[in-house]
């Protein structure tokens, strides 16, 4: 399968990439579409379509719909009415509005269009950097080749498990491979290998893109088609991209409300054991209770399931359960008698209750 | 798929292609517009404001129209009559194509909404303060200028459909006289009762057009609809409104 190249956005396109912000800069006060309009006037320095998401990038981090209070829709209620055809009539209907929502007449008529994309006022209250720009470019590219990706092979060095969780808690389907060196290989299914929520899917998969940043170091293959036939991406570091998330928060994950709820009860509980070693793969199991170990997912296929299982038994473990979030409970989708044994559907919270009841009951079978 | 043994098409804009009699048959019943007026439609005028550019604008105007006059020329040449498409497709791969681009969209902007027609608009709904009106653009952003000029509502896709109602019952009631609109008003929503439309740009259709006009033609006693079409002087727009004419003379109004 051919390597196609990818043009990321880097420091060599600092100059062009000056001339929109210059552009912007000139155009704060304009109506979004004024500063478009310059914008696709510039002499062409590179090809359009690069172009092109240099602008969306530059939108991206200058135009987001700004939330005001009161709504763009009740100030035009407010002011728009019969023609003003004078420019002393305009003003006295701007002060009266602006008076009535105790606003300064500049503050109302900048209100005015402000939910309209192309009619709100270019703001900036400082210049965003070259490399800002470039780096959102690179992070709007990567996430868009993502979202239509068949398959993404990500090898990472250092300790691969939050990644691994965040793409659990993504619902991508994604497996972690040891390699011979420090390195983990996750393989992720893409979303046009799925017959599934294809966009949603793409979105969430493409979501890692912000992820990338905090890595050190990263290799990156995208397998997918855009346009020029199907062929692999391939991005490694150095490249510009936003920086990388804060850590999120985890109080309120399941499996962290799990162990809170298990532990309260009574039970011997282990957050985050070291990960498995299944053959060729490596598994992250979230909890290990009362010596079962316990993994939550939040989409599975059942090949994924069946494979998740086999994997634990490969290692010499029967003992597991893995927590599946399951669409709404009335979903034919995934109807519960279709979960294979040893699988406790969720919706928000996992229920302690229910796992322990699981446990036990597996715990008497001739499997436990 | 099941195919019809008999096919009835009915329409109050029939398109501008033979497209009808090939997909349904030839006109069996037709019914001109002014064969409505009184019962069915409004009487009505329309009139053509001739609007000069000012000096620069005339100035300006010349030079975008022959930047991409000559190189559109020169592909037609070359190309043997290839599309719009084509043409767009293929100056967005070069620097000069794109500039060529940016001209020709430049040239259609200024004659969107040049200051003659501003002076033009404005002493219109000052000499018909009150009325009911409707004023067409041709493109969303010269709605928008107009609507933020004069304080007016403008109603386009971007406006929800909860705004927009409320806006239409404003109109309605007579707290809010004129509406701005490029094309959410053609065709697909009821418009309350307007005396007056005010054309500030539009296209050649003829089709359109109809749509246009039609929202001011709703009949009531003594009423005489008026519709104003701004076209600015020695450009296309002239050879639009004199189509658009001959289309609304071909659906059997007043040329």
């Amino acid at each position: 399968m051919p390597y196609h190249p990818v043009q990321l956005f880097d420091d060599a396109d600092a100059p062009w990439l000056a001339k929109l912000d210059d552009t912007a800069e000139a155009s704060v006060g304009q109506p979004w579409r004024v500063l478009l309009d310059r914008l696709e006037a510039l002499p062409l320095v590179t090809s359009a379509s690069r172009t092109a998401r240099a602008i969306a990038s530059l939108r991206h981090v200058l135009g987001a719909r700004p939330r005001v209070t009161p709504s763009a829709r009740v100030v035009r209620e407010l002011v728009l009415g019969h023609p003003v055809l004078d420019a002393e009539a305009r003003a006295d209907r701007l002060a009266a509005a602006a008076a009535r929502l105790g606003l300064t007449a500049d503050a109302l008529e900048a209100r005015l269009w402000s939910d309209l994309a192309r009619e709100r006022a270019v703001v900036m209250p400082e210049r965003p950097s070259i490399r800002r720009i470039a780096a959102a470019a690179n992070a709007e590219q990567l996430a868009r080749a993502l979202a239509r990706a068949r398959h993404v092979r990500l090898r990472v060095w250092g300790d691969p498990r939050e990644l691994v969780r965040i793409a659990a808690a993504r619902g991508l389907l994604a497996t972690a491979s040891p390699d011979a060196g420090e390195s983990t290989t996750l393989d992720i299914t893409g979303p046009l290998a799925l017959f599934h929520a294809t966009t949603v899917y793409g979105r969430a998969l493409g979501s890692l893109v912000p992820w990338l940043a905090g890595l050190d170091r990263f290799e990156l293959e995208i397998r997918c088609d855009l346009g020029r036939g199907e062929g692999i991406l391939r991005v490694a570091p150095p490249l510009l991209l936003p920086p990388a998330p804060a850590p999120q928060r985890r109080e309120h994950a399941p499996d962290v409300r799990l162990a809170r709820d298990l532990a309260a009860a009574g039970c011997d509980v282990t957050r985050d054991p070291p990960p498995i070693i299944a053959g060729d793969r490596l598994l992250f199991p979230d909890l290990c209770v009362d010596g079962w170990w316990l993994e939550v997912i939040h989409f599975a296929t059942a090949e994924y399931l069946a494979d998740r299982f086999a994997r634990y038994r490969m290692a010499g473990i029967r003992r597991i359960i893995v927590c599946l979030r399951s669409p709404a409970v009335d979903d034919p989708r995934t109807p519960a008698a279709d979960l294979p044994p040893g699988v406790l559907p969720f919706q928000r919270a996992i229920d302690a209750g229910k796992l322990r009841e699981l446990i036990s009951r597996s715990s008497r079978s001739p499997d436990g | 798929m099941m195919v019809a043994p008999a096919r009835l098409g009915l329409t109050a804009t029939p398109p501008e292609s033979a497209a009808l009699e090939r997909h349904i048959g030839p006109v069996v019943y037709s019914l001109g517009v002014a064969d409505l007026v009184g019962d069915g439609l409004a009487a009505f005028d329309i009139v053509t404001v001739p609007i000069e550019l000012g000096r620069e604008e005339r100035a300006r105007y010349r030079e975008l129209r022959g930047k991409f006059a000559a190189r559109y020329a020169a592909f037609q040449r070359a190309t043997g009559g290839a599309s719009w498409h084509e043409f767009a497709r293929e100056s967005g791969r070069t620097a000069a194509g794109r500039e060529v681009l940016a001209a020709w969209r430049a040239s259609r902007a200024l004659i969107a909404y040049p200051s003659g027609k501003r002076d033009a608009l404005r002493a219109l709904l000052a000499h018909h303060a009150g009325t009911r009106t409707l004023v067409f653009t041709g493109d969303n952003a010269t709605a928008y200028t107009i609507a933020r000029e004069l304080l007016v509502m403008p109603v386009t896709c971007e406006i929800g459909r909860a705004e927009r109602a409320r806006m239409l019952d404003r109109f309605r009631a007579g707290d809010a006289s004129v509406l701005v609109s490029s094309q959410v008003l053609d065709e697909g929503l009821d418009v309350p009762d307007a005396e007056l439309a005010i054309v500030v740009g539009g296209t050649s259709s003829a089709r359109r057009h109809v749509q246009r006009i039609g929202r001011v033609l709703r009949p009531r006693e003594g009423k005489r609809a008026r519709v104003y079409e701004l076209a600015v002087e020695h450009t296309k727009e002239v050879d639009y409104v004199e189509r658009r004419r001959a289309g609304l003379a071909q659906m059997g109004g007043a040329a």
